[in-house]
C-alpha cells in the first residue's frame, strides 16, 4: 500500500471508513484466504475464519497504531484465528491438534473443492507431520511464495532462524515423499 | 516413486474456491459493517426513564443526607462525653489542698451560706457522729 498513514486515517475517519474497508476488502480477501485456507484446509472452515479476521481487523484497526505494516498486522490476526480455531475445533471433539489435522486432510480426498491429485494430497500429508511453527513457515515460503522479511514481521520470528526453518521442514517433506 | 527435489518442480495446493465466493464475500462484509455502523435509536421512553432516575436520585440524597449528618452528630456527642469521663477517671484524685486554691472568699462565703454550717449544726454533727465530744471542744 503506497501511503499506509493515509490509508489508516481514511478507516479510522467514519464518513469515509466505509470505503476504505471496502477498498481492504479487495485488496486482502484473497491472500488472507489462501493463508488460511492454508492452515484449516477445508472451505467452510476457511470462511468462518476469514469472517472472523475481518470483524477483528475492522473492530480493532482504530487501535492500530502503525509500528508494524497493517497487511503484516492483518496476516498475524488471520494467523493466530486459524490457530484458535484448529485448537477449539480438537477441544470441542476432545482430540488432539493433530488428530484434527489428519482428519482434514482424509476429508480432503472427497472435498469438493480439492482438486489435488495424488502428489498434492502426499504433500499435505507430509506437512502435517512437521511441528506447528515449521508447518506454518513452510507453507508460507513454499505455497503463498512470502518474503522471509515479510514473514519475519508476521511470525516475529528472525529471518535467519524462519530460513533455517524452511531449510528443515523442506528436507522433512522431500524424505516423506521419497520413502512414501 | 522417484526421487524429489521441491525445488525443482512446483506443486500447487489444489484447493479450490466456489465460483462468485470472494464477491459474496465482499457484499456479506461490507453489509455486516453497515449494521454496525449505523446510529442506535434511543427512544424517548428511555430518556424518560433516565430523567426520572437522576430526579429519584437527587431526592433521595437531599433526604439521605441530613438523617446521615445528624445521626453523626449524636454520635459524636456520646463519643464526647465517653472521653471527658475517661480523662477524668484517669486523672489522680484532687487532694483537698489542691481544691483549696481553686476556691476563693467568695466561694468559701457561698458555701457557708448553702450548708448552713452555724455553730447548732456543728454541735449536732460532732454530738451524733462523736462520743467523746467534749475532747474538741476548748470552751
Amino acid at each position: 500500500m503506497q501511503d499506509e498513514k493515509a490509508f489508516l486515517s481514511e478507516l479510522s475517519n467514519p464518513k469515509t471508513q466505509n470505503d476504505a474497508f471496502k477498498k481492504l476488502l479487495e485488496l486482502y480477501q484473497k491472500p488472507l484466504y489462501f493463508h488460511i485456507r492454508n492452515i484449516v484446509l477445508n472451505h467452510d472452515d476457511t470462511d468462518d475464519v476469514l469472517q472472523n479476521t475481518f470483524i477483528k481487523v475492522f473492530s480493532n484497526v482504530k487501535n492500530f497504531k502503525g509500528d508494524s505494516k497493517l497487511y503484516s498486522w492483518m496476516y498475524r490476526i488471520a494467523t493466530n484465528e486459524s490457530l484458535t480455531f484448529l485448537q477449539q475445533k480438537a477441544k470441542k471433539s476432545g482430540i488432539s491438534n493433530e488428530e484434527v489435522q489428519s482428519k482434514a486432510i482424509n476429508n480432503l480426498e472427497s472435498d469438493v473443492y480439492f482438486e489435488g491429485d495424488e502428489i498434492q494430497l502426499k504433500l499435505q500429508k507430509a506437512i502435517a507431520i512437521l511441528p506447528e511453527k515449521q508447518q506454518l513457515v513452510f507453507k508460507m515460503k513454499y505455497f503463498e511464495e512470502m518474503k522471509y522479511e515479510e514473514m519475519s514481521q508476521i511470525l516475529d520470528t528472525s529471518v535467519g532462524a524462519l530460513k533455517a526453518s524452511y531449510h528443515i521442514a523442506s528436507k522433512k517433506i522431500e524424505e516423506f515423499l521419497k520413502s512414501n | 516413486m522417484k526421487d524429489f527435489n521441491l525445488n525443482n518442480e512446483k506443486i500447487e495446493t489444489g484447493f479450490k474456491v466456489p465460483e462468485g465466493y470472494f464477491e459474496q464475500f465482499e457484499s456479506k462484509m461490507l453489509n455486516q459493517l453497515v449494521v454496525e455502523n449505523e446510529p442506535k435509536v434511543i427512544s424517548l421512553w428511555q430518556n424518560k426513564r433516565v430523567w426520572m432516575t437522576s430526579i429519584a436520585a437527587v431526592l433521595l440524597v437531599s433526604i439521605a443526607l441530613p438523617i446521615y449528618f445528624s445521626m453523626n452528630n449524636t454520635t459524636t456527642n456520646v463519643v464526647e462525653d465517653e472521653t471527658i469521663e475517661t480523662y477524668l477517671a484517669m486523672q489522680p484524685v484532687m487532694t483537698n489542698y489542691e481544691i483549696a486554691t481553686e476556691l476563693t472568699n467568695e466561694d468559701f462565703a457561698s458555701l457557708e451560706e448553702s450548708l448552713a454550717l452555724n455553730d447548732d449544726a456543728v454541735e449536732l454533727y460532732l454530738e451524733q457522729n462523736y462520743q467523746n465530744v467534749d475532747l474538741y471542744l476548748n470552751e
